[in-house]
């Protein structure tokens, strides 16, 4: 099981991908292909647990209420 | 019987291939796309559980499951909804070998793949699902579970289902729906939970009828509900009482087409079981879907055509039609009943082509269907068509209905058995002169 810490760091990088505009959960794996496929779960996890994803009408995850301005702006 | 008994089986028909080599968990999905058999994985990497997929992806590997031809699995389905057996509550089960709770409850413990591009996530594909009811009892069938984190799952409670009832009690008094998804089951099991019985009827109990036996159950240890003893892997979940809040999906349907983002009610695993060897099985979609559908649908029909008082000799619901949509069904016909046939067939909700044929016609050879519609057709008196019918909203080539309304659709019927009038000398066949005389074996080298 991964520390928390690498958890943290992988969760970050996935909100960073989605900063950048709308991704799919395979986007996810793609852009993070050299990391822990289950670290990789427990960092979506966190995500998903914190409520700082939101979804578009294609199913594609964004940045939750303000992180989404963010990202529309980046 | 188990998967592993299962498993056993489709080794010994070559329908199983076996990956010695580690496999990323990303590539489960594509491999098993790859394959023509059945796939176990031995290892996949970062994971001590191995992984098989695509194990009812035919009806061939299906009718090795069941042993019995594939034209034989729907109408032993409708014979068993007739003649149930009850499940049994047993002591003890190797499903319950290693037993999870509080903070060991992880489902990042197992090899959740991603099937799809467009998908929400990993999915638990192969989840049956054992609920409970104050009022109505247990209740048996398969949903799908999007992975939300390690303690929390979505569910596709999306269809008018027993189990959706079951939710909005619970919901409006406020109490979670006790459930165990047993994953890794056998496929006889799985067909009969997939059977859409009235709402208090246990399908368990259609299990049961297909073995000739009951089915056994184990309690599960934090929750109010029953778990089959045998399965690899059991979650002791609830369904909370938050409502359909959560975006579940999307999620690539049996239809082939990847179904919409939903909001959905969130289901918080409270213990996972396991054997201790346990092996986690995917239902690879659209394929693993249809074919389980197949034999369910085939049963309805039979049930159908049963009541109508109409003598099938066989039903094929065609895996083109996904399962569910087509119907062919061969008749032993007494006046008009081409007509009454397919009136029946038609009659059920999901079924929106029916053609019925006389018996000499192989239906599972859809060149002979086509043969007998070519053959035995007048379309102005044998096709009946039926505008604004109940239809199943999953159709995408139906006008947009907004919900709650739910869709209409048309309903398409072919009776192409030979007609009442027809001069019988016109139906002669080709046969070959002295074809049990001489045999071609005999004369190659
Ligand atoms: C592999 C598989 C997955 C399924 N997933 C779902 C699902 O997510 N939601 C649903 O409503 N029905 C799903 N079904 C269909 C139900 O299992 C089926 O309609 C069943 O009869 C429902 O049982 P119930 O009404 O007793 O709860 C699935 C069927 C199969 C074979
Ligand atoms: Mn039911």
């Amino acid at each position: 099981m991964p520390p928390p810490s690498e958890i943290d760091r992988l969760a970050q990088r996935i909100l960073a991908l989605a900063r950048r505009g709308p991704i799919f959960y395979y986007d996810i794996l793609r852009e993070l292909r050299d990391e822990d496929y289950r670290a990789i779960m427990l960092a979506f996890g966190q995500i998903r647990q914190q409520q700082l994803f939101g979804r578009d009408d294609k199913g594609c995850y964004v940045l939750a209420e303000t992180g989404r301005e963010e990202g529309a702006k980046a | 019987m188990d998967l592993r008994a299962f498993l056993t089986d489709l080794e010994k028909a070559g329908e199983l291939i076996r990956i010695r080599r580690p496999v990323d968990p990303r590539h489960i999905s594509a491999l098993t796309a790859q394959s023509k058999k059945g796939v176990y994985f031995e290892k996949i990497r970062g994971y001590d559980m191995p992984v098989v997929a695509g194990l009812v992806g035919t009806m061939d590997r299906l009718a090795v499951g069941m042993h019995a031809p594939k034209g034989a699995i729907g109408r032993r389905v409708s014979e068993a909804v007739q003649k149930p057996i009850p499940p049994e509550v047993v002591k003890e089960g190797p499903c319950q070998d290693v037993v999870l709770t509080g903070t060991e409850v992880d489902l990042t413990r197992l090899p959740l793949p991603l099937q799809g591009e467009i998908d929400g996530g990993p999915y638990i594909s192969a989840g049956m699902t054992i609920a409970k009811d104050p009022e109505y009892g247990r209740n048996a069938g398969f949903y799908r579970f999007m992975y939300n984190d390690p303690t929390h799952l979505g569910i596709g409670l999306t269809g008018p289902s027993d189990l959706r009832l079951f939710y909005q009690r619970a919901l409006s008094a406020k109490r979670p729906v006790p459930m165990a998804v047993a994953i890794g089951t056998h496929p006889s099991d799985m067909v009969a939970v997939t059977y859409k019985a009235p709402v208090g009827y246990d399908e368990l109990a259609i299990a049961g009828g297909l073995w000739g036996e009951p089915l056994e159950l184990v309690r599960c240890k934090t929750i109010d509900a029953e778990a089959p003893a045998n399965a690899e892997i059991v979650l002791e979940c609830e369904i909370l009482p938050t409502g359909f809040t959560v975006d579940e999906g999307r999620f690539g349907e049996f239809t082939r087409f990847v179904g919409e983002l939903v909001q959905m009610p969130l289901v918080e695993v409270k213990a996972i079981t396991h054997r201790r060897d346990a092996i986690f099985q995917v239902i690879h979609m659209p394929w693993e879907n249809i074919v389980l559908d197949v034999p369910v649908y085939e049963a309805i029909a039979w049930n159908i055509l049963t009541t109508a008082g109409i003598e099938a000799t066989a039903i094929n619901v065609t895996t083109g039609g996904c399962g569910q949509f087509h119907v062919v069904a061969a008749i032993k016909k007494r006046g008009g009943e081409g007509k009454n046939a397919v009136l029946a067939l038609l009659s059920a909700a999901s079924f929106k082509y029916a053609v019925v044929v006389d018996e000499d016609i192989d239906i599972f050879d859809p060149d002979q269907v086509e043969w007998a519609i070519f053959s035995r057709v007048q379309a102005d008196r044998d096709v009946i068509i039926v505008p604004g019918a109940r239809a199943k909203p999953l159709d995408p080539s139906l006008p947009p209905a907004k919900p709650p309304a739910l869709p209409l659709g048309a309903k398409l019927g072919i009776d192409a058995t030979i007609p009442e009038y027809a001069y019988k000398e016109r139906y002669t066949t080709i046969t070959y002169p002295f074809i049990n005389d001489v045999k071609l074996e005999d004369y190659l080298d």
